[in-house]
C-alpha cells in the first residue's frame, strides 16, 4: 500500500510537470477563443519560444535573458500572425498552418547556424530554471515527492490562471474582450477598437506560448531538439476548448492532458507497447472533447442548438 | 473572349506571383544571414531542382505525393471542410497497402487489388471518422484531424515495430519487409527514380478537375464551399457533401501513401511521410493555387523543386535545407492575405472554416 501511494505521488508530480507547459499555451488559446480567434499557430509560437530560450541561454547563460528572449520572440511571431489574421483578414487556419511551417523551418535553420547541427542540442553549460526548494517538506516524504523538481515558472502557471480569470471576468478590458468574442460588430458599435484588441490578445497568447516553450526546454530537461513541441501547441488548443475557454476550467483540462502524457511516459517501462502509450494523449484528447461536447449539447435548451 | 480569358488567368496568377516574390525576398534575407550570396544560391537551387534530367525527375518523384495530397486537401477545403489530416491519411494508406501486399495470399493481380482497395478504403473510413465526430459531437475538424495524425503515426509504428518488423536486414529502421519485384511500380525511365505513380497523379488531376467542374457532386460541394447554410436551403444535403468530400479526401491522400509504397520505398517505413511533410506541402500547394487542380499540379512541382533544390544547395553551401520550409511558409502566409483581398470584391461572403471553433461560436451566436 505504501509503495502504491508513493507511485501515485510520482504520477502526480510528473502530471504537474507535464501539464504546466500546456497550461500556459492553453491559457493563450482560451483568451484567443474569447476574442473569436482560432489560433492554430500556437504550436509555432511555442516552438519559437522554446528555441529562443535555449539560444539566449547558450549565449548569455542567464535565466532572465532566456525567459525574456522566449517571450519576445514568440510575441513577434504572434504579432505577425495577428496582423495577417485580423488586419489582412487571412483565413485563421491558413495563417496558423503557415506560421507553424515557417517556425518549424526557421528554428531548424537557425539551429544549424547557431549549434552547427540539427537533431538535438544539449550542453552542461546551459542553465535551467531555478527549482523550488522543497526541503522544508522532508518531514512528509509523500508531499515532498509530489512537489519535487518543480520550477517557479510551473508555480506561476497556476497563479497566472487565477489572475487571468480575474482579468477576464472582473476588469473592463476583460469585459470588452468577451464582448468582441460574442459579437465583434456590436462591440465595435460601442466604440471598442476590436481589431486592436484581437491583435493584442494574439500577441499576449504569444507571450504565454513563449513561457510554455521556455518551460519545455529549460524546466525538467534543459535542451532543444528539432520540433520539440511535438504537437503540444495543438493539444493546448484542445485543452483551451475543453476548459470552455475559462482560465480555471483550463487548469482542469490541462491537468487531464498532463496526466495522459505522464501515463504515457510511465507505461513506457511496462509490458504495454511504448508506441501505443505515446498515442494515448492524442486519442484521449479526442475522446475527452467528444464527451465534453455531448455534455454541452445536452445542457443546451432544445431548439436553440 | 480569348482576351478576357487571358486576363482572368493573369488576374489569377498575379497574387501567387506576388506572394512567391516576397517569400523569395524573405528567403534571400535568411540566406544573407548564412553569409552566402542569395542570387548564386537561388541559381544553384534552380539548377538542383530542374537543371538536369536527374534533378528534374527527382523533383517530379517528390512532387507525386505532394500533388495527390494537394488534391485530397483541395476537395475537402473547397467544400468548406477544412481538415488537416492528410498526413495521417497518407500514413494509413501506405501502411495498410504494404501490410496487405505482403500478407494476402494468391496471384499478383489479386494481391494488388486487395492491397490498393484495402488501403484506399482504410484511408476513406479513417477520414470519415472525423466527419462523424463533427456531425455527432460537433468536434472541430481541425483538432480531430490533427490529433488523429499523431495517433495514426504511433499506432502504425506500434504494428510495424512489434508485428511486421523487417528483421532480415541489419538496418535499425522501423520498417516492413520489401515487396517482391512483380508488385513494384515500374520506373518511367530506367535508372531514374520517377515511377508511373506520377502519371497516375496527373490523371488524378484531370479526374478531380472533371468531378469538381462537370458533375453535380462537384457543383454541390462548390455550393457548400460558398455557404453551408445556403446549400441546405437550396436543397443540397450538406451532410452528404461533408461525408462525401471528407471520405474522398481521405481516399485520395491514402493513394499518395500507396504510391510511395509501390513506387519509391517498396515497403512501409515509419516516419518517412512525416519527415518529408508531403501532406503539409500538399495542403500548401492547394492553398496557393486556390484549390484549382491544374494549379495544384504546377505548384506542387514548384514546391518539390524548392525542396530538392534546397537539398542540393545544403550539400554544396552552408545554407541549411530548411530554407525551403521558410520560403514555403512565407508563400502561404502571404497568399492568405490575398484570400481576404479577393473575397472583399465578391458578393458571396466566404464563410469561415466550418468545423472550427470560430465557426461554431458564430453559429451559436447567430
Amino acid at each position: 500500500m505504501d509503495i502504491n501511494l508513493n507511485y501515485l505521488a510520482v504520477v502526480f508530480n510528473s502530471t504537474l510537470r507535464m501539464m504546466t507547459p500546456i497550461l500556459f499555451v492553453a491559457l493563450g488559446s482560451a483568451l484567443c477563443n474569447r476574442v473569436f480567434i482560432f489560433n492554430i499557430g500556437l504550436e509555432g509560437m511555442m516552438l519559437m519560444g522554446a528555441f529562443s530560450a535555449i539560444v539566449a541561454n547558450f549565449y548569455t547563460g542567464s535565466v532572465a535573458v532566456s525567459l525574456l528572449a522566449a517571450m519576445l520572440s514568440s510575441m513577434l511571431v504572434a504579432y505577425v500572425a495577428g496582423v495577417f489574421m485580423v488586419k489582412f483578414k487571412g483565413a485563421m487556419l491558413v495563417v496558423g498552418v503557415s506560421i507553424n511551417s515557417l517556425v518549424s523551418g526557421l528554428t531548424t535553420f537557425l539551429m544549424q547556424l547557431v549549434f552547427g547541427g540539427k537533431g538535438a542540442y544539449v550542453s552542461p553549460d546551459l542553465v535551467s530554471l531555478p527549482k523550488i526548494n522543497v526541503r522544508f517538506l522532508s518531514g512528509m516524504p509523500l508531499l515532498e515527492t509530489m512537489l519535487s523538481a518543480l520550477t517557479y515558472l510551473d508555480l506561476f502557471a497556476f497563479v497566472l490562471a487565477v489572475i487571468l480569470y480575474l482579468f477576464l471576468f472582473r476588469t473592463v478590458t476583460g469585459f470588452r474582450m468577451r464582448s468582441v468574442g460574442i459579437n465583434k460588430v456590436a462591440a465595435e458599435s460601442l466604440g471598442i477598437n476590436a481589431d486592436r484588441l484581437q491583435i493584442r490578445t494574439v500577441v499576449f497568447s504569444g507571450l504565454l506560448s513563449g513561457l510554455g516553450g521556455c518551460l519545455l526546454t529549460m524546466g525538467g530537461v534543459t535542451m532543444f531538439a528539432q520540433n520539440i513541441t511535438a504537437g503540444r501547441g495543438f493539444i493546448a488548443m484542445a485543452a483551451g476548448t475543453l476548459g470552455a475557454a475559462h482560465p480555471l476550467g483550463v487548469i482542469a483540462s490541462s491537468a487531464f492532458f498532463g496526466l495522459a502524457q505522464s501515463m504515457a511516459n510511465m507505461l513506457q517501462n511496462s509490458a504495454i507497447s511504448s508506441q501505443l502509450t505515446m498515442a494515448l494523449p492524442y486519442v484521449a484528447t479526442v475522446v475527452a472533447l467528444a464527451l465534453y461536447n455531448v455534455m454541452q449539447m445536452k445542457r443546451m435548451p432544445k431548439g436553440k442548438a | 473572349m480569348m482576351r478576357s480569358k487571358l486576363k482572368r488567368l493573369g488576374e489569377r496568377l498575379k497574387q501567387p506571383a506576388i506572394a512567391i516574390f516576397f517569400a523569395l525576398l524573405v528567403g534571400a534575407a535568411a540566406i544573407l544571414v548564412t553569409g552566402e550570396n542569395p542570387l548564386t544560391v537561388y541559381a544553384a537551387m534552380a539548377k538542383g531542382a530542374f537543371g538536369s534530367t536527374y534533378y528534374l525527375l527527382t523533383t517530379l518523384t517528390r512532387a507525386t505525393p505532394i500533388i495527390i495530397c494537394g488534391l485530397g486537401a483541395a476537395v475537402a477545403w473547397s467544400s468548406n471542410y477544412m481538415g488537416i489530416g492528410g498526413e495521417g491519411q497518407m500514413i494509413v494508406g501506405g501502411f495498410v497497402s504494404a501490410i496487405l501486399a505482403l500478407n494476402v495470399p494468391g496471384p499478383t493481380w489479386f494481391k494488388i487489388i486487395c492491397s490498393v482497395v484495402g488501403a484506399l478504403a482504410a484511408g476513406g473510413l479513417y477520414s470519415a471518422l472525423s466527419a462523424w465526430l463533427l456531425e455527432k459531437f460537433k468536434m472541430s475538424l481541425a483538432i480531430s484531424t490533427l490529433m488523429f495524425n499523431y495517433a495514426a503515426q504511433y499506432i502504425t509504428m506500434h504494428f510495424t515495430a512489434n508485428v511486421f518488423l523487417d528483421t532480415t536486414g541489419d538496418a535499425k529502421m522501423t520498417q516492413t519487409l520489401m515487396l517482391v519485384e512483380e508488385l513494384r511500380l515500374p520506373k518511367i525511365v530506367e535508372t531514374y527514380s520517377l515511377h508511373w505513380g506520377f502519371v497516375i497523379a496527373v490523371l488524378l488531376v484531370a479526374a478531380i478537375w472533371f468531378v469538381m467542374n462537370r458533375t453535380s457532386f462537384g457543383y454541390e460541394s462548390k455550393m457548400s464551399g460558398y455557404n453551408v447554410d445556403f446549400c441546405d436551403y437550396g436543397g443540397i444535403s450538406s451532410r452528404k457533401v461533408m461525408y462525401g468530400m471528407l471520405t474522398l479526401s481521405g481516399v485520395i491522400c491514402a493513394l499518395a501513401g500507396v504510391l510511395e509504397v509501390y513506387g519509391v520505398q517498396y515497403r512501409y517505413v515509419h516516419n518517412t511521410y512525416v519527415s518529408a511533410s508531403y501532406a503539409w506541402v500538399g495542403l500548401n500547394a492547394a492553398l496557393i493555387s486556390d484549390y484549382n487542380p491544374v494549379g495544384i499540379l504546377l505548384t506542387s512541382i514548384l514546391l518539390a523543386g524548392i525542396q530538392t533544390g534546397g537539398a542540393a544547395i545544403s550539400r554544396a553551401t552552408s545554407v541549411p535545407l530548411e530554407i525551403s520550409s521558410i520560403i514555403q511558409g512565407c508563400i502561404t502566409l502571404f497568399i492568405s492575405a490575398k484570400i481576404a483581398f479577393k473575397f472583399r470584391g465578391r458578393l458571396l461572403r466566404r464563410p469561415r472554416p466550418y468545423g472550427t471553433q470560430a465557426a461554431e461560436a458564430e453559429e451559436g451566436e447567430a
